[in-house]
């Protein structure tokens, strides 16, 4: 369903490509965590996957489509972003944010059919968001703003779902239960979910297949054993500090030897 | 470049909008000069029965310079028993007014002092507040039975109260542009309007003939002549008693509160009325219809060219006293004992003075007081608008 | 959406009902029945048929037309800028119109006596036009601004902008002034009083383009509320919806400008009393909501100025702000909406 074909992401410029050459086929109920350290790109490269930003070379293909000439109109029903910018908003309410999910499904005037609020209080509910429901949306914690988004983007009943380090606020409790709602819908809806996380214990978990950036351009997949099986989590991840442990499947301090 | 060609194309929008006052349809064609004693402001032709008033000067801002064009007006005063002739040709655009009018809407203080020197009185169907000096005036304005329209000085007048009073005829004082186009709508309103440039009048006794033009409206000529003639006799006897004097200087420099500035009278009708008391006008100018009678000037500039003025008239009604006696000591007029100050003949009931109200159109009681000011040896212990200057704080709200 | 038409339908027949009694109280005081004659031309004299009709008339349309267009730009502006006390006044847009007449007359002053009797008439497109330009530099600029600072600056940064343009146009008009061309007053304060009944097409027509912009940009900018990012994923092609938004502004703007001057603070709080009434930040409903707020309020403060006072020489702005400055005051420090602001 997704395919990137040698897509090479970045900004014009000095800069380059932050991540090249990338080949990448997706199916229908994927879901796919996308990992890597600060600065490895994974950001840049979901945002192009997105369509908000072109690609530096290659294609980003949706059913066959081409994601960067696809119509805004036509994207916009296919693919729901969750990202990690945060913008103030007087007024802003829950319902409103997360009606604004049905927007590329609504008339010129926007105006909501009975459908189309059952769909997002169904979404409110799945992202467990209920309790927030007549709140404005600048008065929320970090952590459920993130979930009121999610909310948001599965009220978008999009085909592609992208989020973009959504689990920065949450708790372990509320990491756990937003990686697998999402891991749910993906496979229920038969939705293609890309999520990147700094959470490399339950990434290794729940995905069904990881992304790997190395921070050098390059990247790497297949599933979370083959990788570790490979040596390229602690290739990409370690540090005099702190090292991969294959066997163990975890992160581990790295001892210093006494005497 | 692009900056340019927008406002090039603006220009020309600018073209595009309404169009301005009316046209004058060209010349007055044909009839016979009424003759104005020294009015500059307004000109009388009479053929067939009506007269023509033409009326043109250009608006002076407070203190400051003529702006924008002349205003031009004109006037077709028709009988109302004879027909009006076709507003054509020449008369294209003019304002109709059947005389003798019975109802007059006012907005200045001398306006209501003509019709009161006409003994009009009951004529007055708005006037521009409460703050007439006539007692009998103000308070019918205060009962109601005359509307107020705002004074022509504050602001544009009040539509629907100058629409209400219905009168024949609106004498409005042309004090700022921006009421040029108020006299449009007013017109257009079906009321009759004359701009009145009094002030403006570069001769003192040019304002007479104001009172001439409003005695013409009212039917009340003969009232108007007598009126003009009595204080043109007085006048000319003044000026005799005053040649016949030793020839003094006068300093007419008042202190504005706020800013190193002193309002100094130098040209036109004021320095006129100086100068016809047999006194040498320090820091006089030739006489300028496009400026105001006073200027602005500094401290320092009084001290460089008019310590030397026997007399000082130093405050007008409404200015705070000024108390710096080490500038004041350079001044021969404060060491001899001439420093005057202008009460002007305040009514305590309401918030005017004479000064500005009959005093406009009775220059002769202001030349009296100037006479005796710098003639000490023609005092008779009588002022009517001038006082020695005290010190005491005026009365009323100080100038902004 | 019952909220909202049950809202609009008050807010019509406050304003309905307080456009009643300024048609009939004033300076001269009528009777209901008088206005109500005067109004369907049956039977009244004709002093109060002009009364009515020649002066009140037209002054409390205008005050509707443009309280109602500086509401609904209040509205736009406070989405396009995310900022809860941005609309056209405070942001310097109104002063920048000023100072684009201004330039027009003295422009037009050098260019000598025949083009200022052009220019005479204070109403007129010319004058539309000078101030849609101004408008328009003013709002792009504070358009590129807007995305560099944050919104507390940009308003700051506004205010500055329309005290500039004030000294401009007030130094500009001396010069205008020297050279024999000035056609209009110091123009601090905004009036609907100077409104004639031919000028009332030009007023309308503007505004009412302006309203159909609003409309077709409501549901997009409601997306912008989130974030450039977050609209562009939504389908919204977020430069043409600046341009719309600011183009609808400039055209909702530039004739009250032109033909009553620098109202303030209206746009300013018809938004929020649009808000509170809604209950929701999407644009649509707020639109008809704010329109007739506005109008409300620009109606009020003129029905205070022309009360039969004593001494009237009451200023609209000043009226204006006595009753708004609090009520902006009172949103900042106590509205909940304003919580993330604080």
């Amino acid at each position: 369903m997704l395919a990137l074909v040698d897509l090479s992401v970045g900004y014009a410029g000095a800069r380059g490509a932050v991540v090249a050459n990338v080949a990448l086929e997706a199916a229908p109920g994927d879901f796919i965590c996308i990992l890597g350290r600060n600065g490895a790109g994974k950001s840049t490269l979901m945002r192009t996957v997105a369509g908000l930003q072109p690609p530096l070379g290659g294609t980003a293909r949706l059913d066959g489509e081409d994601i960067a000439t696809m119509r805004p109109a036509t994207r916009a029903r296919r693919i729901a972003v969750v990202l990690i910018e945060r913008q103030f908003s007087p007024g802003l309410k829950v319902e409103d944010v997360v009606s604004l999910g049905r927007q590329p499904f609504t008339s010129w005037q926007g105006h909501l059919t009975p459908e189309d609020r059952a769909i997002a209080d169904d979404a409110l509910s799945q992202a467990g968001a209920d309790a927030f429901r007549g709140r404005f949306f600048d008065d929320l914690s970090d952590g459920e703003r993130q979930r009121v988004l999610i909310a948001r983007a599965i009220a978008q009943t999009a085909r592609v779902m992208i989020l973009d380090e959504i689990t920065a606020f949450l708790d372990l409790p509320g990491r756990v239960e937003v990686m697998s709602l999402l891991r749910r819908h993906a496979r229920a809806q038969g939705a293609c979910v890309l999520l990147s996380s700094h959470d490399l214990d339950l990434s290794l978990e729940l995905a069904d297949r990881i992304c790997l950036l190395d921070g050098a351009g390059g990247l790497a997949t297949g599933s979370a054993g083959d990788l570790i099986a490979a040596g390229r989590i602690g290739a990409a991840f370690d540090t005099k500090e702190v090292a991969f442990s294959p066997i163990r499947r975890r992160f581990e301090l790295v001892r210093e030897e006494a005497g | 470049m692009r900056a340019a060609v927008l406002l090039i194309l603006l220009l020309a929008l600018s073209a595009c909008g309404s169009g301005g006052p009316a046209p004058a349809g060209g010349e007055v064609a044909a009839g016979r000069p009424i003759p104005m004693a020294k009015a500059q402001t307004f000109s009388v032709v009479e053929r067939d029965g009506y007269r023509i008033v033409e009326i043109e000067a250009s608006v002076v801002s407070w203190g400051g310079t003529a702006g924008g064009p002349s205003q031009r007006a004109r006037l077709v005063l028709v009988p109302r028993a004879a027909t009006p002739p076709a507003l054509t040709g020449d008369l294209a655009g003019a304002t109709l007014i059947r005389t003798p009018v019975q109802r007059i809407a006012v907005n200045d203080q001398p306006h209501e002092a003509i019709v009161r020197a006409l003994g009009l009185t009951d004529h007055l169907v708005a006037v521009g507040g409460h703050s007439s000096y006539d007692d009998g005036i103000r308070a019918r304005v205060r009962a109601g039975q005359i509307q107020q329209v705002g004074y022509g000085w504050h602001q544009a007048p009040t539509l629907d109260a100058l629409v209400a009073s219905r009168p024949d005829v609106f004498l409005a004082r042309m004090a700022d542009l921006t009421h040029t186009q108020h006299m449009d709508r007013i017109r257009r309103l079906g009321i009759p309007v004359v701009p009145t440039f009094i002030d403006a009048e570069p001769h003192y006794m040019g304002r007479l003939d104001w009172v001439r033009l409003v005695g013409m409206l009212t039917g009340k000529e003969r009232e108007a002549e007598a009126f003009v003639a009595e204080v043109t006799r007085e006048v000319d006897r003044l000026k005799r008693l005053a040649a016949a004097q030793p020839r003094r200087s006068l300093l007419w420099a008042w202190y504005q509160s706020s800013g190193d500035r002193w309002s100094v009278t130098q040209r036109n009708g004021e320095a006129a009325l100086i100068r016809d008391a047999n006194a040498e006008l320090v820091l006089g100018q030739p006489d300028n219809p496009e400026l105001d009678v006073f200027s602005r000037l500094s401290t320092e500039q009084l001290l460089r060219d008019a310590t030397n003025a026997d007399c000082w008239m130093i405050r007008d009604p409404l200015s705070n006293p000024y108390t710096n006696r080490e500038v004041l000591q350079r001044f021969k007029a404060y060491r001899e004992g001439c420093v005057f100050w202008q009460p002007g003949r305040r009514n305590p009931a309401a918030d005017a003075w004479e000064l500005w109200e009959m005093g406009t159109i009775r220059p002769d009681w202001q030349l009296w007081d100037i006479i005796k000011m710098v003639h000490p040896q023609l005092r008779d212990g009588q002022w009517r608008y001038l006082a020695l200057e005290t010190g005491e704080a005026a009365s009323g709200a100080g100038h902004n | 959406m019952a909220r909202v038409t049950i809202s609009s339908a008050l807010l019509l027949a406050a304003l309905l009902a307080l456009a009643l009694y300024t048609l009939t109280y004033g300076q001269i005081g009528l009777t209901v029945s008088e206005t109500l004659a005067a109004l369907t031309g049956s039977g009244s004299d004709e002093m109060t048929s002009q009364i009515v009709n020649e002066i009140r008339l037209p002054r409390v349309l205008a005050a509707i037309l443009a309280g109602g267009a500086l509401g609904i730009a209040g509205v736009l502006m406070q989405a396009l800028f995310r900022n809860p006390v941005a609309d056209a006044w405070s942001l310097g847009l109104l002063a920048g119109g000023q100072f684009g007449v201004a330039l027009t007359v003295t422009a037009a002053a050098f260019a000598g006596p025949d083009a200022i009797s052009f220019l005479t008439m204070f109403a007129g497109p010319s004058i539309t036009v000078a101030a849609a330009a101004g408008v328009a530099a003013t709002a792009a600029v504070m358009l590129a601004l807007g995305r560099r600072v944050g919104a507390i600056t940009l308003l700051v940064v506004g205010l500055m902008l329309g005290f500039t343009a004030q000294g401009l146009t007030s130094v500009l008009l001396h010069f205008a002034a020297r050279a024999g061309g000035r056609v209009y007053g110091g123009w601090s304060d905004a009036s609907f009083a100077g409104v004639e009944p031919a000028n009332l097409p030009w007023l309308a027509l503007p505004i009412l383009i302006g309203l159909g912009l609003a409309v077709v940009t409501a549901k997009p900018l409601t997306s912008l509320l989130l974030g450039e990012t977050y609209a562009k994923s939504l389908g919204v092609r977020v430069g043409v919806l600046r341009w719309l938004a600011l183009a609808a502004t400039v055209v909702l703007v530039a004739p009250v400008v032109a033909f009553c001057g620098p109202v303030s603070f209206i746009g300013l709080i018809a938004p929020h009393v649009a808000r509170a009434f809604t209950n929701s930040a999407r644009i649509m409903p707020l639109l008809p909501l704010a329109g007739l707020g506005g109008a409300l309020l620009a109606l009020a403060g003129d029905a205070i100025v022309h009360a039969p006072w004593e001494q009237h020489f009451l200023h609209l702005n000043a009226i204006l702000a006595i009753l708004g400055a609090p009520v902006v005051i009172l949103i900042l420090v106590f509205s909940p909406a304003m919580r993330g602001w604080r």
